[in-house]
């Protein structure tokens, strides 16, 4: 049997999916395109105009749990930024973008979201950034 | 029109499949009633929206379509409101004006610790207050009285202002789907 080359060799089944040795493009042609950090935004923002956003099941309890007011979460939707290139999460083969935003009271947050399909977005989760001023 | 009757949109909910962030199993997509929690309030209530179910582990993953004009929906619901604002309605519509409860004060002309026990329920507003906060939100955020001229309610509701009831009474903010771009609203009051 023909050896497969090496980019596209199975490396560790772990997890339950399979994922492969290969380089950042061809990552992002397998799930659905990486995108810039500016057209990340961009999609964000289109999306809380125009499209949908999704908030995962536990979003305001964690949120809770934090000590994050959720409505100071979704200030941080449309008015964060993305500073941070996304981190590819394996078992949903799917690009996570962190958005940052510091409320007017100084307190600093991120959201986790990724984009299940063009114009929708998913809020996964809140985090407040430690050592931010 | 609501949402929900377009043909499009029930041939996009049958298209919608997502896995389960929590289980990994296959979730439903289908149409009812939800407490919208995460816009930090508990009296809002988003009518016949699309909501995934996943029946094995059952969490419910909300589907929102154009979450800034909810927002300003439920801005001018509580602007509207025939009774006086609740502590967590003015904490609301002070972040939706990116306040800070310092500065906010200061335009209120009362101290940080009065406004602060306000938001917190541990003192009444006062009517001057009451519709300070209300008039504030309105010239802050020129789209709330853009999106009541859009409603229809504009004259209503500055109407409505002179028969504000004295008593914080809450109301459940139902929001539904008037059109395929713009969301409205109906007060109703809870029961004590």
């Amino acid at each position: 049997m023909r050896e497969m080359p090496a980019f596209t060799r199975p490396v560790n089944k772990a997890i339950g999916k399979t994922y492969l040795r290969c380089g950042r493009d061809i990552l992002s042609h397998m799930v659905g395109g990486r995108l810039s950090k500016a057209d990340a935004l961009k999609r964000l923002r289109d999306c809380l105009e125009n499209g949908i956003v999704e908030y995962h099941d536990h979003f305001e309890k964690r949120c809770r749990e934090r000590g994050i007011d959720p409505q100071d979460a979704q200030r941080a939707l449309q008015k964060g930024t993305i500073y941070r290139e996304p981190e590819l999460d394996v078992r949903f083969q799917e690009w996570r973008y962190r958005v940052e935003w510091t409320t007017p009271e100084g307190q600093a947050i991120a959201l986790i979201v990724a984009f299940p399909e063009e114009n929708e977005t998913l809020a996964i989760t809140a985090l407040l950034i430690r050592g931010a001023r | 029109m609501l949402w929900s009757s377009t043909g499009k949109d029930e041939e996009r909910m049958q298209k919608t499949q997502r896995s389960c962030r929590a289980c990994g199993g296959e979730m439903r997509s289908v149409r009812q009633d939800y407490q919208f929690k995460e816009s930090g309030l508990d009296n809002v209530i988003l009518k016949d929206i699309e909501v995934l179910v996943c029946d094995p582990c059952g969490s419910i993953v909300p589907r929102i379509p154009r979450l800034n004009d909810l927002m300003r929906t439920i801005a001018v619901a509580m602007i509207a409101k025939p009774s006086e604002l609740t502590g967590p309605e003015v904490r609301f519509l002070r972040k939706f004006m990116d306040e800070t409860i310092e500065g906010f004060a200061r335009k209120l002309g009362v101290d940080r610790s009065h406004l602060s026990r306000i938001e917190n329920e541990s003192l009444g507003i006062s009517r001057q207050t009451d519709r300070l906060v209300r008039a504030l939100a309105l010239i802050h955020r020129t789209e709330l009285l853009e999106k009541l001229a859009r409603l229809g309610r504009t004259e209503s509701v500055l109407m409505q202002l002179e028969e504000i009831e004295p008593e914080a009474t809450r109301f459940r903010i139902d929001v539904a789907a008037k059109s395929t771009h713009e969301y409205s609203y109906t007060l109703e009051p809870m029961a004590a």
